[in-house]
């Protein structure tokens, strides 16, 4: 009896040890992990070290020096990270986890949620919340001269009003080209056999880096004197058309509009998917009726499938009118905001890198973010509605 | 900003246009070159002793003595410099650090970043992890780095009395210095911006001569539409983030020639106006050599089309042969940075040996952008780059080394050898620029020049630099009308003091 | 809701409509790959469009392009530090925001509601918020230019996509798997491994899409906080630095670009379906 109940309370021992020691190996790997990883040459130390052990020592001294095996160092690193952040990860949640479980059930609710939470929350707190909070501050004080609100006063000046100009345009025509074309794509392409087909060329483009986009669409607007043979297609059409070759980029409003064009090119893909979606979804017995009535269906579409929907619309138009907001990349690649092409996002980073405007750049951050809020209450609002997210 | 103080004429002028074995008189004339071949090529000319380019022990500079020591102490070190030279002037500089490195054991690794330099500059200094050195050509950003304490006081570790001696202020050779006395950055490389780069060959077989004063060149540009050579102008300004840089050394060119120098200083801390009468009189000069039909190869609107390296290729003939053959444009106004590193056969060819076939001083040559208003004879325009010591830690003295020998003649020797640099350092060995065509022309423009003025857009606050950049691109873009948009542009963006 | 499926029209203008609309959407994209292996005097001096309508002359294809951009830009130290950044980026974010959805969706705790309030409404703050006082934490730090800088930077703004993502997604599921479970005598952390998780793959793989593509794809954070040396440039980047150094080479932009979009165009040919379906779930009831 004694025996049996000596390995008993042995085995309890381990199984209960297991978990917290669990989160202890997993509090070291994370650790050594991270001080491996936060090396400026981890990759090379890494590999380095490896090399020396297996008994490679001119390996790890190419490494050292800049040459050798540098691309599969990087490749080690990167699996290390992964096991790290992964495995790591898991066995912490694992281990933090275990040891609440240790606690009697009172307390086991009332720590648990917050093990499962605190990390997402820490994280967002140091990388997301915090900088906002000291980007908003740093409008209000760096290189103010006194005045708290002098960044947001010079911001009413024409330059930077013909910036809020332009973010408007982007706004009005970015959002409301993608989201109409979307929503007359997704209804021709429902009637059509291949459908999916024909919805994957329309919805490539999303998978394309915005920077890509810009070179595509360079090559598009392309520019050679008249009289020279045009190699990109939309000044060729144009002059077959019989116009002169014009400087789409450069030339002022409408290069803001070629801009807007790339951006719908690129979204539309997303809003035609979401409101395909939506229509298939509208009930066939509301269709049928309107039919019996002798609706067309242009009519039926038109007055309709489309309140019917409207959920989605204003979902999708909100979606696309935050990113629209924020647009940088389009600009600073294909302009760099010259021109009259610049926004609000190109602006703030040309105001902190090149001008060494803090307290501006944070300026125009923080009308960014405040002229994204609207946008972001009526998307949630909106998705509650629909009983989303509740 | 920083004031500009007048150059010691005397001194530069003997010692330069002693360095010219042959005189081509007041102007360089094209074709004056009897004397060894001006070849701008890797190897050395003839005159110079294969000794290595190092400075000779003692320099005074602790560091850097210690680097040169026998014993190596500083063997296997690395210095990283961020420069934006790429391509050939990337190769020069790696050439000219090649004989510190292999004496010293140090390896100095040039990240070259063209596009963004300055952007990835910021960033990395920033965001506190700088390059131990870097290269910057505007002397503002230099100082505004200087006031943050982002960049290394050299006069902690350099006696002042010697750099000041080796750098009077000047013509882009001066140091960049802080309120308190502080220095902030050693002028490394310094450019002639008053140049114009002419087929040779191509000017005496259709009977052109080099004009000498504007007259002769608004009549030289009218003659080469009439005969239908062609245009007169290659302009490309593209440049990235960077366009319109090239189009403002153009109107900072004019400014000297037709406002003065003294109004060209005004011009640089705002106290004269983008929107006067100066400064508009300089466009409507530009503008009737821009915007006339025929007078730029492409149009105007090919300017901001064509990228900075590309608005010569019509010069050349394409298979070599000058015979019969006309150029598509005549005159390219470039600094002395350019050359045959960037002629059209050399970009088209990988092979870092090959040497374009096109041979500066005789093919191609260098004029002097012609003086314009007789009062205010004949200025040379020049910039440079500035030399900063990002990091500074005890634990590394290599840098300080590296730095210390940047700052001597002999950091910039070989570069200079290959005809291709002109160094900041004022005690450089005039024998060093004989024989070189390029550098023979500006030390001519240099030394005959009545007054000069650095690169203003560079002396220019950063917003005020970037809004005359897009100003004046956006300014050409409108073939010439929006001239009231740019200059009100340019002084609404100048921050207050 | 039965779904209403109207008669498949056969009618030709439609077909001819929708035919038409593919095409312009595809044409930017075949310009690009039709250019990168077209031979370099040709680029200038015709439109790629003739290429096509001639495809049999002689000596107009090469893969050369492709080859110059490889030796010498840099393009494969490029492609293995995007490799090397975006998967732990898409992996990491993935085990925190599962747990922290769950918790969300299934524990009541105090300011729970606060909380998942605040994480959705990050959703939308801009990054240049938050990069200037990040930059300088980096510094202070010695995290700027490093591998981990940057994943823990794509892991921290990826959070609230994922987490809203899988909330979505786990707070759908039926509430009796929660109930039999919590009768079985089961921990939420067992619930959360044993059930949860398995369930939520196909939430999961609609956010690795997404979080993949959009690293993949990013400039601005890997400009930021990763820099464009040599070493450490990521595929856009290196486009951006061609952009930047070689303006009106097409023959290598073209091939460039191309390379850095053949590896998202083949996620998601592939994965399509999750795609769509993490699209449709932030979105569609």
């Amino acid at each position: 009896m004694a025996i049996e109940s000596r390995d008993n309370t042995e085995i309890d021992l381990v199984r209960r040890l297991a978990p917290p020691l669990a989160a202890v190996v997993g509090l070291v790997v994370v650790a050594i992990g991270v001080m491996i990883l936060a090396d400026r040459s981890a990759a090379t130390n890494l590999l380095a070290s490896i090399y020396e052990a297996l008994g490679n020592g001119q390996g790890a001294i190419d490494l050292r020096n800049g040459v050798g095996d540098q691309l599969l160092a990087k490749l080690v690193l990167g699996v290390v990270a992964v096991f790290v952040g992964v495995a790591g990860i898991w066995m912490l949640y694992i281990g933090v986890s275990s040891i609440v479980g240790l606690l009697s059930p009172k307390w086991q609710a009332r720590i648990l949620p917050w093990v499962f939470v605190v990390p997402a929350i820490a994280l967002l707190t140091v990388f997301l919340i915090y900088p906002t909070i000291g980007t908003i501050i740093t409008s209000f004080t760096a290189q103010t001269n006194g005045d708290p609100l002098a960044h947001y006063k010079a911001l009413n000046s024409p330059a930077y009003l013909s910036l809020l100009q332009n973010n408007v345009i982007w706004l009005v025509v970015g959002t409301g080209g993608s989201v109409l074309l979307g929503l007359l794509i997704a209804g021709l392409v429902d009637r059509v056999r291949r459908e999916a087909l024909a919805k994957t060329f329309i919805f490539l483009p999303l998978a394309i880096s915005f920077i890509g986009a810009s070179v595509i669409w360079r090559f598009m607007y392309e520019w050679k004197p008249d009289g020279q043979p045009q190699i990109g297609l939309v000044n060729a059409v144009w002059t077959a058309l019989g116009g002169e070759p014009i400087r789409w980029v450069q030339t002022q409003p409408i290069n803001t509009y070629a801009l807007i064009l790339i951006f719908v090119w690129l979204q539309t893909g997303f809003a035609m998917v979401v409101l395909s979606a939506a229509i298939k979804g509208v009930s066939v017995e509301v269709i049928e009726a309107a039919r019996l009535d002798g609706a067309s269906e242009r009519q039926i579409f038109m007055w309709v499938i489309v309140p019917i929907i409207k959920g989605s619309i204003i979902t999708v138009a909100t979606t696309i009118a935050i990113v629209v907001l924020k647009i940088f990349d389009i600009i600073y690649v294909m302009t760099g905001g010259r021109n009259g092409t610049d926004v609000l996002a190109n602006r703030m980073f040309v105001e902190f890198y090149e001008f060494f405007n803090d307290g501006r750049a944070a300026a125009l951050a923080t009308v960014l973010f405040i002229a994204v809020l609207p946008v972001m209450f009526i998307n949630v609002r909106n998705l509650r509605r629909q009983g989303i997210g509740s | 900003m920083a004031n500009r103080k007048w150059w010691t004429l005397t001194v530069l002028t003997t010692a330069l246009v002693l360095a010219c074995t042959t005189t081509p008189g007041t102007s360089p004339t094209p074709g004056a070159t009897g004397t060894a071949g001006p070849s701008p090529t890797g190897a050395p000319s003839p005159t110079q002793a294969p000794e290595p380019a190092l400075p000779t022990v003692p320099t005074g500079y602790t560091e850097l003595d210690a680097a040169l020591g026998a014993d190596k102490p500083y063997n296997g070190k690395r210095v990283t410099i961020q420069t934006q030279w790429i391509g050939g002037e990337g190769a020069n500089f790696d050439a000219a650090v090649a004989d510190f490195e292999a004496a010293t054991g140090i390896d100095i690794v040039q990240e070259s970043i063209a596009s963004q330099h300055e952007l990835v500059l910021r960033t990395r200094i920033e965001g506190l992890t700088p390059p131990d050195l870097a290269m910057l050509a505007q002397p503002s950003a230099v100082v505004e780095y200087g006031g943050r304490g982002l960049t290394t006081n050299v006069a902690t570790f350099m006696d002042p009395a010697t750099l000041n001696s080796q750098f009077a202020a000047g013509f882009g050779t001066s140091l960049i210095t802080g309120q308190g006395g502080e220095i902030w950055g050693i002028p490394f490389k310094v450019d002639v911006k008053s140049t114009i780069w002419y087929p040779i060959k191509a000017f005496q077989s259709h009977g052109y001569t080099v004009p000498t004063t504007w007259d002769e060149m608004k009549t030289l540009a009218a003659k080469i539409v009439a005969d239908g050579n062609g245009s007169p102008w290659c302009v490309g300004i593209r440049d990235g983030q960077a366009t319109g840089w090239i189009a403002t050394d153009w109107l900072e060119d004019v400014m000297l020639r037709t406002a003065g120098v003294d109004a060209y200083n005004r011009w640089i801390t705002n106290d004269l106006k983008f929107d006067s009468p100066e400064v508009r009189a300089a466009l409507a000069v530009i503008a009737e050599q821009w915007f006339t039909d025929g007078y730029v190869n492409g149009g105007y609107q090919a300017i901001t089309a064509t990228d900075r390296l590309e608005p010569m290729d019509a010069m050349f003939p394409t298979d070599g042969n000058w015979e019969g053959f006309t150029p598509g444009c005549w005159m390219h106004r470039q600094a002395t940075w350019f050359g045959p590193d960037f002629f059209p056969d050399k970009r088209a060819n990988p092979d870092p040996a090959y040497v374009s076939q096109y041979v500066v001083g005789e093919d191609i040559g260098i004029m002097y952008f012609p003086e314009i208003d007789p009062a205010h004879g004949k200025p040379a325009l020049g910039a440079g780059d500035t030399l900063m010591v990002l990091r500074d830690d005890p634990a590394k003295p290599e840098i300080r080394a590296v730095a210390e020998f940047l700052s001597t003649p002999h950091g910039l020797q070989r570069w200079i050898e290959r005809g291709s640099a002109i160094s900041a350092n004022q005690t450089t060995p005039d024998e060093w620029y004989a024989g070189a065509y390029k550098l023979a022309v500006a030390a001519d423009i240099v030394g005959n020049s009545t007054s000069f003025g650095f690169d203003a857009s560079d002396l220019m606050p950063p917003e005020a630099n970037r809004a005359f950049w897009d100003g004046i691109s956006a300014w050409i873009d409108s073939g010439g009308t929006g001239t009231d948009a740019f200059v009100q542009s340019v002084d609404a963006a100048w921050p207050a003091p | 809701m039965a779904a209403w499926r109207p008669a498949f029209i056969r009618s030709a203008p439609l077909r001819i409509a929708v035919v038409a609309i593919c095409a312009l959407w595809s044409i930017p994209t075949i310009g690009l790959l039709v250019t990168s292996v077209r031979n370099p005097a040709d680029i200038s001096t015709s439109g790629w469009w003739e290429a096509l309508l001639n495809p049999f002359e002689q000596g107009q294809w090469t893969l050369g392009n492709y080859q110059a951009v490889i030796a010498s830009e840099g393009f494969i130290t490029a492609f293995i530090n995007s490799l090397v950044v975006t998967i732990p980026s898409t992996v990491i974010p993935i085990t925190i925001a599962a747990f922290a959805a769950y918790a969300f969706a299934w524990i009541n705790f105090p300011l729970r509601g606060l909380l998942f309030a605040v994480v959705v409404g990050l959703l939308v703050v801009p990054l240049q918020m938050a990069f200037i006082p990040v930059l300088r934490l980096f510094g202070q730090v010695g995290l700027n230019g490093t591998f981990l800088g940057i994943w823990l930077a794509h892991t921290a703004f990826g959070l609230p996509l994922a987490i809203f993502l899988l909330y979505n997604f786990i707070s759908q599921l039926p509430r009796d798997l929660f109930e039999s479970a919590a009768i079985d005598g089961a921990s939420h952390f067992q619930v959360f491994i044993r059930l949860v998780l398995p369930l939520s793959v196909p939430a999961i793989g609609a956010f690795a899409i997404f979080q993949f593509l959009w690293v993949w794809n990013d400039l601005l954070v890997a400009l930021v906080f990763l820099g464009t040396g040599e070493d450490q440039r990521v595929l856009p980047s290196a486009l951006n630095v061609l952009i930047g150094n070689r303006g009106g080479q097409w023959h290598l932009l073209t091939a460039g670009a191309f390379l850095t979009m053949v590896v998202p165009l083949a996620v998601f040919l592939l994965l399509q379906r999750a795609f769509v379906r993490g699209i449709l779930a932030g979105s569609v009831k």
